[in-house]
C-alpha cells in the first residue's frame, strides 16, 4: 500500500479533474492511466464509459461488474451576450439558486463567478434564468479560449484535508473511482472483474445502462456516495461521517434483494469492518438501471456517506473511504457473488 | 409532401394514416416500407456504390408520426365527449377550438360564453377536466352512434401559406421531420441509410425504445420540430430558438447529453455550407434521441430540428428558408459523414 500521501494525492487529481456529465474525457483519461498497470483491457464505450478488465488467473469464475460513475454536475452554458456574460442550464442536480457566489471552473481552466442579475422587486430568485456566470472576458476573449455555447463548467475547488476527512467538489462520486482503482490495485480474484467507471450518472444514470447491456455481468457492485445526515439539530440521523461503509438497502431506483446486501454485511462483518445501512428515499444510482438490465441482474451496492453533497464542498471521512475500498476487496475475492436471491 | 402530411391525423398511438401515407410514398420512391409490431414503419436505402468504403457506415435517421391529441374517455348522457390529454397539450390552447374525429367528424371544445361567466372564473382557466368536446350530438345515444370511448380527437387541419417566407399548419412537430426524411431517403447516398418513422413519441418516446431493439447504427440523425420562442419582449438568452434562424442542433435536453464532436461536426458542416445554424437554449424537454442514445449498448446521437411556433397546438408556424437549411445541412453532413468515412474503430457504436 502506497503511503498516506500518496494515497490521498490520488482523491486529489481525481477530483481536480474536469468531467461534468457527457464532457468527461479528462477525468477518462486520468482513470485510464492509473488504471493501465492493472488492466488486461481498456476500452471506452459509445457513451463515454471506461472499462477496464482484470482476468482471474484461473477460469470458471463469474463475470462481475463494478461500478462508479466518474461524472460530476455542473452547467452548460446556453447563451453568451454581448458583454460576455454566460447563461447556463444545470447539468445534473446543480441548485444554481443556492449557488450565488460561487466559483465555477471550465475546462481551460478559466474560471468564473456565478452571479444573480438585477431583479425587480417580486421576481423570484429561485429561477435559474436569474442567474449568469461572469469570467471577466468579453465575447471575443471567451471564443478565443474555446468557450462557446456548450462549453460545460463545473465547481472550482480544491480538495482540503483533515487528518479525519476530505472535502471539495465532486466527491460524488470520486470517492467511488478512487476506491474501484483502489480495489483493482489490491484485488485477487478467482472472477473475471469489470471495472465500470460510468459516464453520465449524473443526468440520468445513462452510462451504466449501456455499460451493462453491452458486459451482461453475472453479478455487480454499484459504489457511489450518499447522504450523510448527520448535521446539527437532526434527531433522526441515519448515515453518519466515520461510521463505515454503507450497505445499500433501498434508493429511488432499487430495492436491493436481501440476500445480497446480507452477503456485503456478512463479508464486512467477519472482516470487523463497521458499516451501515443505506437507506434514502431521495436519489437514484446506477444500481437502477443495472440490475434492471435485460433479464436481471443481481446487483449489491456500496456507498460513502458525504454531507453536503452536490456542493463545491463536499465532505467525507478518510475512514468510510478506506474501509469502503477494503469491503469492495472482501467482495470480489468472496466465492459467490452471482447466486441471485 | 409536408401539407399532405400534416393535414392527416395521427395522435400518439393511432398513427396509421399517417403511416399509411409515408408507406405509400416510400413504394413510390423504390424502397420496402416495413413495419414494426409497435407500428414503427422502417425503410432502408442501401449504399449506392457498395465498393465505396463509406458503404460500410449505417446511418440511422429517425422521424416521429404522432402527434399530441385528446383520447375520449366517457361520453356524458347530454351527448358531450370527456377526454384525457394524449402528449403534452396545453389546456390554454383548448377552448372553442375545432378538432375532429375519425378524420372527419367535427367537434368543437366547448366553454362558458363570457357573458355567463363569473369575473373570478374570467380571471383563471379551467382545469382540463371541465372541458368537453361538443360534437352536435342530441344526447348519449346519438354520440354512442358516432364515437367510441377510446377514440381520439385531433386538432383540426389549418394548413395555409403564412405571409411570405412562413406555413402554418398542424402537427409540423414532427410531420416537418417525416417530410424531410422522405425527401433524403429518395435520394441516393454512398453510406447504408435507415429512415425510421415511429410512433408514440409524445408520450414517452416509446416507438423508439422498441426501434432501438432492432437497429443498430454507428450515428443517429433525429429530425425533430422543436419550439421557437420568439414572442415581443422575450430576452435574447431567453429565445430558445428563433425562426428564420436557420436549422437548430441540440446541445442537451432532458433525454441526452449530445457527443460534443458530433455537435462540432454540425457546426463545421453549416460553417462550410454557409448555412445558419442556431443552438437550441434551454434544456427543457426530450426526443426519440433520449431513448436511442440509451438502448441497448448505447448509440451515438445527434438532433437537428426545424424551429417552430406554437408548437403542440392547432396552428403551428415554420419557415420555408429554415426548412430548406435543414434539409441542405442535413443532406452535407451525411455527405461529410460519408466522406470521413472509415467505419468507427472496433469497441465503438457496437
Amino acid at each position: 500500500m502506497p503511503d498516506s500521501d500518496e494515497k490521498w494525492r490520488l482523491l486529489r487529481e481525481l477530483t481536480a479533474a474536469f468531467g461534468p456529465s457527457g464532457q468527461e474525457d479528462e477525468v477518462r483519461r486520468l482513470i485510464a492511466t492509473t488504471a493501465t498497470a492493472r488492466a488486461d483491457e481498456i476500452r471506452e464505450d459509445t457513451l463515454g464509459s471506461l472499462i477496464v478488465r482484470r482476468r482471474p488467473a484461473t477460469g470458471g469464475g463469474r463475470r462481475v461488474m463494478i461500478c462508479a460513475h466518474m461524472d460530476e454536475i455542473g452547467v452548460m452554458t446556453t447563451h453568451i451576450d454581448e458583454a460576455g456574460f454566460l447563461r447556463f442550464a444545470p447539468v445534473g442536480g446543480f441548485r444554481t439558486a443556492q449557488m450565488e457566489g460561487q466559483r465555477l471552473r471550465f475546462q481551460s481552466g478559466l474560471t468564473a463567478v456565478l452571479a444573480r442579475q438585477f431583479l425587480e422587486p417580486g421576481q423570484d430568485k429561485t429561477e435559474n434564468r436569474r442567474y449568469y456566470l461572469d469570467t471577466g472576458l468579453g465575447p471575443e476573449a471567451l471564443a478565443a479560449q474555446g468557450i462557446d455555447v456548450g462549453a460545460m463548467a463545473v465547481f472550482a475547488a480544491p480538495l482540503t484535508e483533515t487528518a479525519a476527512t476530505v472535502s471539495g467538489k465532486a466527491l460524488d462520486n470520486r470517492i467511488g473511482c478512487f476506491v474501484l482503482l483502489e480495489a483493482l490495485r489490491r484485488v485477487r480474484s478467482r472472477h473475471d472483474l469489470y471495472f465500470v467507471f460510468s459516464a453520465q450518472e449524473e443526468v440520468g444514470l445513462r452510462g451504466a445502462k449501456t455499460a451493462a447491456f453491452a458486459l451482461e455481468p453475472d453479478a455487480a457492485y454499484i459504489v457511489d456516495t450518499t447522504i450523510a445526515d448527520d448535521i446539527p439539530r437532526n434527531p433522526v440521523a441515519t448515515l453518519r461521517l466515520g461510521a463505515g461503509p454503507a450497505v445499500k438497502v433501498m434508493d429511488r431506483t432499487i430495492v436491493v434483494a436481501p440476500a445480497r446486501r446480507d452477503a456485503v454485511a456478512a463479508l464486512a462483518q467477519s472482516a470487523g469492518i463497521p458499516f451501515q445501512w443505506e437507506i434514502i428515499d431521495r436519489g437514484g444510482t446506477d444500481a437502477g438501471p443495472v440490475h434492471l438490465s435485460r433479464g436481471g441482474v443481481a446487483t449489491a451496492g456500496i456507498a460513502v456517506p458525504v454531507r453536503y453533497i452536490h456542493s463545491p464542498a463536499e465532505t467525507a471521512a478518510k475512514s468510510d473511504i478506506l474501509q469502503a475500498c477494503d469491503l469492495l476487496v472482501r467482495c470480489l475475492e468472496a466465492d459467490f457473488p452471482a447466486e441471485s436471491g | 409532401m409536408l401539407e399532405k402530411l400534416s393535414r392527416l391525423d395521427g395522435v400518439a398511438g393511432q398513427e396509421k394514416a399517417v403511416g399509411e401515407a409515408i408507406a405509400a410514398r416510400l413504394r413510390e420512391i423504390g424502397l420496402i416500407p416495413e413495419t414494426d409490431r409497435m407500428g414503427n414503419i422502417i425503410a432502408r436505402r442501401e449504399p449506392a456504390d457498395p465498393t465505396d468504403p463509406a458503404a460500410a457506415v449505417h446511418m440511422l435517421l429517425c422521424a416521429h408520426m404522432d402527434e399530441v391529441g385528446l383520447l375520449i374517455t366517457d361520453i356524458t348522457a347530454e351527448g358531450f365527449l370527456k377526454f384525457s390529454p394524449v402528449g403534452g397539450v396545453d389546456r390554454a390552447v383548448l377552448p372553442a377550438k375545432r378538432v375532429r374525429l375519425h378524420g372527419s367528424l367535427p367537434g368543437v371544445v366547448g366553454i362558458k360564453a363570457i357573458h355567463l361567466q363569473k369575473p373570478e372564473e374570467r380571471k383563471k382557466l379551467p382545469e382540463i377536466d371541465a372541458f368537453y368536446i361538443d360534437i352536435g350530438a342530441t344526447n348519449r345515444e346519438d354520440a354512442e352512434k358516432q364515437v367510441k370511448i377510446g377514440d381520439m380527437a385531433c386538432f383540426e387541419d389549418s394548413w395555409r401559406e403564412f405571409g411570405s417566407e412562413l406555413f402554418m399548419g398542424k402537427a409540423l412537430d414532427d410531420r416537418a421531420g417525416c417530410a424531410l426524411l422522405l425527401e433524403i431517403l429518395a435520394r441516393d447516398h454512398p453510406c447504408r441509410l435507415t429512415g425510421a418513422f415511429t410512433v408514440q413519441e409524445e408520450i414517452g418516446l416509446r416507438g423508439a425504445q422498441v426501434l432501438a431493439n432492432s437497429v443498430r447504427a454507428d450515428l443517429v440523425v433525429v429530425l425533430e420540430a422543436t419550439a421557437a420562442l420568439d414572442a415581443p419582449e422575450t430576452e435574447p438568452e431567453e429565445t430558445v430558438t428563433v425562426l428564420g434562424g436557420g436549422p437548430v442542433c441540440y446541445l442537451m435536453d432532458a433525454g441526452a447529453v449530445y457527443p460534443r464532436e458530433l455537435v462540432r461536426a454540425v457546426t463545421d458542416c453549416a460553417r462550410t455550407e454557409g448555412v445558419p445554424l442556431q443552438y437550441r437554449r434551454g434544456a427543457a424537454g426530450g426526443n426519440d434521441a433520449g431513448a436511442l442514445q440509451t438502448a441497448g449498448a448505447g448509440l451515438r446521437v445527434v438532433t437537428l430540428a426545424l424551429p417552430c411556433r406554437y408548437i403542440h397546438t392547432m396552428h403551428s408556424v415554420a419557415s420555408r428558408e429554415d426548412y430548406r437549411n435543414w434539409k441542405k445541412l442535413i443532406l452535407a453532413f451525411i455527405a461529410r459523414q460519408c466522406a470521413a468515412a472509415t467505419p468507427p474503430p472496433p469497441g465503438k457504436g457496437a
